[in-house]
């Protein structure tokens, strides 16, 4: 394009600046037309149980014997109980007693393990299926996702990250387009900043200032025609394009009820849990909410109390809303972390890193609730029955989504790769 | 006549080429649009009196003489009380120590040359050409001090005809504050240097930033910085370098396996499970390794191993059983240990030995077996040294920091090659392996020769590679899809760090941002007050009593702990009775305990005033407390989309690390500092939304940034353009951008100017480095 721009003369290169200004972007300006709920979605070989994801991270590592694994004959227990559920048979630990009444709902994975001991690789490894290194980025499963099947609602992005760092590893697009990047939000309760033009600025100035950088920049995009500022150019567009949703509402949290907030409690979980539900419900097809400070190292229990509240409260809260809305059958909602808490109590009275075994949860999106899924043993340090590997585990929400996980993907340096790397997925989870 | 001074001035710079810059070097301008570097030197009424760079004569000149935002800052440094008649103070507390120059530096850096000349003709490359002054301008600004060259510093550069004017520039930045602010953010990424969460204040991360700043400053050399780091032990307070371990607080493993990441760019990690699968390193490896430093054991154990509280506690039994106070000594012990409880963060050598992880499950070692310390590769430089518990981790500090050792110069010498040139010659910088083979392996092995010879002062070897033809080169394009297609053409083309966007943006409102140094940091971990610059209340309290005023300042204050305690179980009794929150008695509880809480935080800070009058308070304790108390507090830097944006702004190093959630920094991907080097260099859709649409974009640097300020005094409309293209983008418009926007210019120039600096900063060149 920039060639062509060199050969024309100085008017006529300015006109078409102007048109491409108004074309590149005029799509933004004004609002597409129709709801494109369902539109660009690709049909899959396999048939999907779910079209959406609410992804709850619990970064640093959640202990699975003070939550969903617990043991009460273990020595190294420590204060908690376990208590019964409202599934026969299924305990869980009383940090989690409104959890404990919705068990139906959700299936259990008691045999995770991940070949990662560290936060950063075993962050980057539950996202991505892949082992970090150094010479590739791997998309996370939201970008696989919105790259494979598309979006649901072509004016919001397909893929937003709540909380958390802007940094998690794993989570971005890796080698996929940048318009796969999750918007990040980092904190729900503040909606999306500047997503209103100035009040300085209508729409046609708005096309003139477009127009101007544009220019100012023909020589900068001759000179270097690289991916990092083509990306750009894309955020722009998809930035553009999302000031003149419809849909922006969906990111207003002051439009919920106060019965709504009780519900889900103030918590940046609960508020965030609310936001991804009203994201999903306006055809976001993936949310992650990373929720920090699993890291239990030191005072675990007293820690745990704190960490546990706002989950149970926000989780529940999810689950019960999604469920009343019918969005809870087409919505899988997964509970991950990236390793499991030691058995024995260490001198600071905390739990240290546990990668062979640990415990995820899936709920909703065609997962058959009330059921425990692999066993450890007497004290939560290797699993017994039906281990699930992290890849096993990508790819069981992957095949929830009805993406093909033989599907060869090249990144642009040629390497092949595939949803969740071979993993399998555990069909009898569904 | 006063013009003439000026004008003098002006024609010197021609002849003066070995400039000897000071710290305190400024660039100002008069009202006629000339500019010189000069030192404040003195104001008496209205003249003020500054001496050159390079020369000793001082001149003095009208106030009325200096361009207005100059004279706005003699005012304001009159008004703060740092510039008088008797002389200038500026911001001498932190005198930047310069750069040795050598002549050496200019052969080193010509051997450079020739290497890469060698490199590429080897394999028939060709090498780009030399940049334009515009263009090596602002790069050697934002690589060398991490930010924009302002108006006046611009001007000053492109109008200079010495035709040695790089070497100035990169020599006057290097010996700038500006280069202490950009080192930092480098080091605090590799380092994970917090000031917020138990980071900040248990683990001693408000002692640390200033003291890794502090090192900056001084330019002290790598090896020894990094064994202060290994070495550390004490308390935060006393040695901040223990924020090295405390960091990983009960993870000593972990600590060694990303301490050899940093600084040997070996990654072990894997291998404190399992032979690593893909690397030579096994898990006895692992343990030998990380049996170096699990003496330095973090956590201090009060009974045992802090004398202080030994002491004190011996004593407080006698004088309680003495009392005849021994019904509730248990509490009042534990209520003892309550205000202690500082202590308990520190480093200390323990003799604690490491064993093998109980379900080892290799033959070359047993479960639970003591691990003896080994090292991975080299040797250790003087094994005979054996002198007691206390060498073990002095020789591994010597070990890791050795000239011997054959992968710490490597990486320090390859990750400050990328800090200067934009990538390393071994990518990763952390990641080396048996099989990692250099881009050029005969430059990084002169590199590596280069940094032992320099004894590792950084300032020095970045001085070198800056005086490179390759960093003058324009940058090449490096896409990491394409693993081949860079070639040493010349140095990266790379987006901006949040960082350098965030204090170029600083830098258009504020020129002398560099100057601004953070409020001291503070931190809070449960109850207890951490403050840079003072230990916490109680360990001034101990090192200033007697053992017996200590006790009688502790039996003062516990009723006020007890109040605390009582009014929080009153309350917690109400409201277990179903009480309604809003009812007056519930709320009478709370207000009680709201006030006993704050009553028991200020007295165990040492803030709550009518204590100070205790017996046995030092008149220094007593002046100490009224000033904290006085002190204001860090605000706290989340973002806000107003004017106020600009009260208060910083560098993005005088700001908490990392800055908060939802702050500009962090949108555009400053590292969360959790993990080692997390930042992030993409394109986002909020950094589009903030660009087009934040009141920052559309007014404030419309109306109130340097450049525009610059650009009214200009009398015509190209002076004015040309103004802000030199301010926002460090260039001068092209013909076809003065034909495209001076019409409009003329037409409506304050509705143009809002729209010319709107388009810049939505540019992508305005966010990319050339």
């Amino acid at each position: 394009m920039y060639e062509e721009l060199n050969r024309l003369d100085e008017l006529s290169r300015r006109k078409f600046i102007q048109y491409t200004a108004k074309a590149f972007f005029g799509v933004g300006l004004t609002s597409v037309a129709g709801p494109a709920w369902a539109s660009q979605i690709t049909p899959n070989t396999t048939k999907a149980t779910a079209r959406n994801v609410i992804y709850i991270y619990l970064n640093g590592g959640m202990s699975h014997i003070d939550t969903f694994d617990p043991k009460p004959d273990w020595d190294d227990q420590g204060p908690v109980e376990a208590i019964p559920s409202n599934v026969d048979g299924i305990q869980v630990s009383s940090y989690l007693p409104n959890l404990a009444r919705r068990m139906d709902k959700i299936a259990v994975i008691r045999s995770m393990y991940s070949t990662q001991g560290a936060h950063e690789q075993g962050t980057y490894y539950m996202h991505t299926g892949y082992v970090q290194r150094g010479t590739i980025q791997h998309p996370g499963l939201g970008a696989w996702l919105n790259s494979m099947s598309g979006k649901t609602n072509s004016t919001l992005p397909g893929n937003v990250r709540i909380g958390g760092s802007n940094n998690t590893p794993g989570t971005n697009a890796g080698f996929l387009d940048a318009k796969f990047e999750p918007l990040h939000l980092a904190k729900p309760g503040d909606g999306l900043p500047h997503v209103v033009r100035h009040r300085s600025v209508d729409e046609i100035e708005m096309r003139e200032r477009l127009a101007l950088a544009e220019m100012m920049d023909l020589t900068f995009h001759k000179q270097y025609p690289a991916k990092a500022v083509r990306a750009y150019d894309d955020v722009y567009t998809d930035a553009i394009r999302l000031m003149n949703s419809k849909d922006l509402v969906a990111f207003d949290l002051s439009k919920e009820p106060q019965m709504m907030h009780q519900l889900y409690g103030n918590s940046q979980l609960g508020k965030g849990a609310l936001l991804a539900r009203r994201l999903v419900e306006h055809g976001v097809r993936y949310v992650e909410l990373n929720h920090g400070g699993w890291d239990t190292h030191n005072d675990n229990h007293d820690s745990l109390v704190n960490l546990t509240n706002p989950l149970d409260h926000a989780l529940s809260a999810l689950l019960d809303d999604l469920h009343y809305r019918g969005l809870l059958e087409e919505t899988l909602v997964v509970v991950g972390t990236e390793f499991g808490r030691t058995p024995e109590i260490n001198s600071n009275y905390g739990r240290n890193h546990h990668p062979n075994a640990f415990t995820c949860l899936l709920a909703g999106g065609g997962i058959k609730g009330g059921q425990i899924y692999g066993e450890t043993d007497y004290k939560g340090q290797e699993v017994i029955d039906k281990r699930v590997s992290v890849p096993d585990f990508n790819a069981t929400i992957a095949h929830a989504l009805g993406l093909p996980l033989d599907k060869v993907i090249y990144s642009p340096s040629g390497r092949p790769f595939t949803v969740a790397d071979k993993g399998r997925a555990v069909t009898a989870l569904f | 006549m006063k013009k003439a001074v000026f004008y003098r001035i002006a024609l010197l710079s021609v002849f003066c080429f070995s400039i000897q810059t000071q710290a305190e070097a400024r660039i100002f301008t008069d009202t006629e649009g000339r500019t010189i570097e000069a030192e404040l030197v003195s104001i008496f009424r209205n003249e003020v009196t500054f001496r050159r760079t390079g020369e000793k004569r001082e001149f003095t000149l009208p106030l009325s003489n200096f361009a207005e935002k100059d004279r706005l800052f003699i005012i304001q440094e009159k008004n703060s009380g740092r510039l008088t008649t008797m002389g200038y103070k500026g911001a001498q507390s932190s005198e930047v120590s310069s750069v040795r120059k050598s002549n050496e530096h200019q052969k080193a850096a010509a051997k450079i040359d020739q290497f890469l000349d060698q490199y590429r003709e080897n394999g028939n490359y060709e090498a780009a050409p030399r940049t334009d002054d515009s263009t090596f301008l602002r790069r050697a600004y934002l690589t060398v001090i991490g930010r924009i060259p302002t108006y006046a510093e611009a001007v000053h550069f492109l109008n200079d005809d010495s035709p040695n004017k790089r070497v100035i520039l990169v020599d006057k930045l290097l010996d700038s504050n500006g280069y202490v602010s950009h080192n930092f953010n480098l080091w605090a990424d590799v380092l994970r240097a917090k000031t917020t969460g138990r980071e900040g204040s248990i683990y001693g991360g408000i002692y640390f930033i200033p003291w890794l700043k502090k090192q900056i400053r001084e330019n002290q050399p790598y090896d020894q910085f990094v064994r202060s780091l290994i070495s550390a032990e004490g308390y935060p307070w006393d040695n901040p370098a223990t924020y090295h371990y405390l960091r990983d607080f009960g993870m000593p493993l972990d600590n060694m396996s990303l301490t050899s990441q940093v600084f040997l760019g070996t990654q072990i990690q894997c291998a404190q499970c399992h032979n690593h699968p893909t690397d030579v390193w096994t898990q006895k490896d692992f343990y030998q390794l990380s049996a170096f430093t699990y003496g330095q054991k973090t956590g201090i154990d009060l009974n045992r191993e802090n004398e202080d509280f030994k002491e004190f506690s011996q004593q407080l039994r006698i004088k309680r059983i003495e009392d005849g106070k021994v019904g509730n000594d248990k509490e009042f012990f534990s209520f003892s240990r309550e205000v202690f409880l500082p202590f308990r963060w520190g480093v200390v050598k323990s003799k604690r030995k490491l064993r093998m992880p109980s379900d080892y499950q290799y033959d070359d070692a047993l479960p639970h077996q003591v691990v003896e310390p080994e090292i991975l590769f080299g040797e250790i430089p003087h094994p005979d040294v054996e002198d007691g518990e206390s060498s073990t981790i002095d020789l591994y500090a010597q070990w890791m920091t050795s000239k011997e050792n054959p992968r710490f110069s490597k990486v320090i010498a390859n990750r400050m090659w990328k800090h200067i040139m934009g990538r390393g010659l071994i990518e990763p910088v952390d990641q080396l392996t048996a099989e990692t083979q250099a881009l050029s392996p005969e430059l990084m092995d002169y590199l590596e020769s280069l940094i032992k010879t320099l004894d590792y002062d950084l300032k020095q070897f970045q001085r070198i590679l800056l005086l490179t033809a390759q960093f003058q080169r324009q940058s090449i394009i490096d896409d990491p899809d394409l693993p081949n297609d860079y070639n040493l053409e010349g140095p990266v083309f790379k987006r901006m760090t949040a960082e350098q966007i965030w204090d170029s943006l600083a830098t258009l409102m504020t020129p002398d941002i560099d100057r601004i140094q953070a409020p001291p940091y503070t931190g809070n971990f449960q109850r207890v007050r951490y403050k840079e610059g003072a230990p916490p209340n109680i360990v001034q309290l101990v090192d200033q009593l007697s053992t017996k005023n200590l006790i009688k300042y502790v039996e003062n204050i516990s009723p006020l702990y007890q109040e605390f305690l009582d009014a929080r179980t009153n309350a917690a009794k109400l409201s277990s009775q179903g009480l309604d929150r809003s009812s007056p008695e519930m709320r009478q509880a709370q207000n009680a305990l709201n006030q006993a809480r704050k009553n028991w935080h200020k007295t165990l800070n040492g803030e709550n005033n009518s204590l100070t009058e205790q017996p046995g308070m030092s008149s220094m304790q007593m002046s100490m407390s009224g000033m904290m108390s006085g002190q204001p507090k860090t605000e706290s830097d989340t973002y806000q989309p107003t004017e106020k944006w600009m009260r208060g702004i910083r560098r993005a190093s005088e700001l908490s690390s990392p800055a908060g959630r939802g702050h500009l920094l962090e949108i555009f991907g400053q590292s969360d500092r959790d993990l080692i080097e997390n930042a992030d260099y993409k394109g986002n859709i909020t950094q589009a939304l903030f660009l087009m649409n934040s009141p920052q974009s559309n007014a404030i640097f419309a109306q109130r940034s340097t450049p525009v300020l610059e650009a009214r005094r200009a009398d015509t409309p190209e002076k004015k353009l040309e103004t802000l293209y030199i301010g926002f983008l460090a260039r001068k418009p092209t013909e076809q951008e003065k034909e495209a926007l001076l019409p409009s210019f003329k037409k409506d120039p304050e509705k143009a100017r809002e729209r010319i600096i709107w388009a810049m900063l939505n540019t992508r060149q305005f966010v990319f480095i050339q």
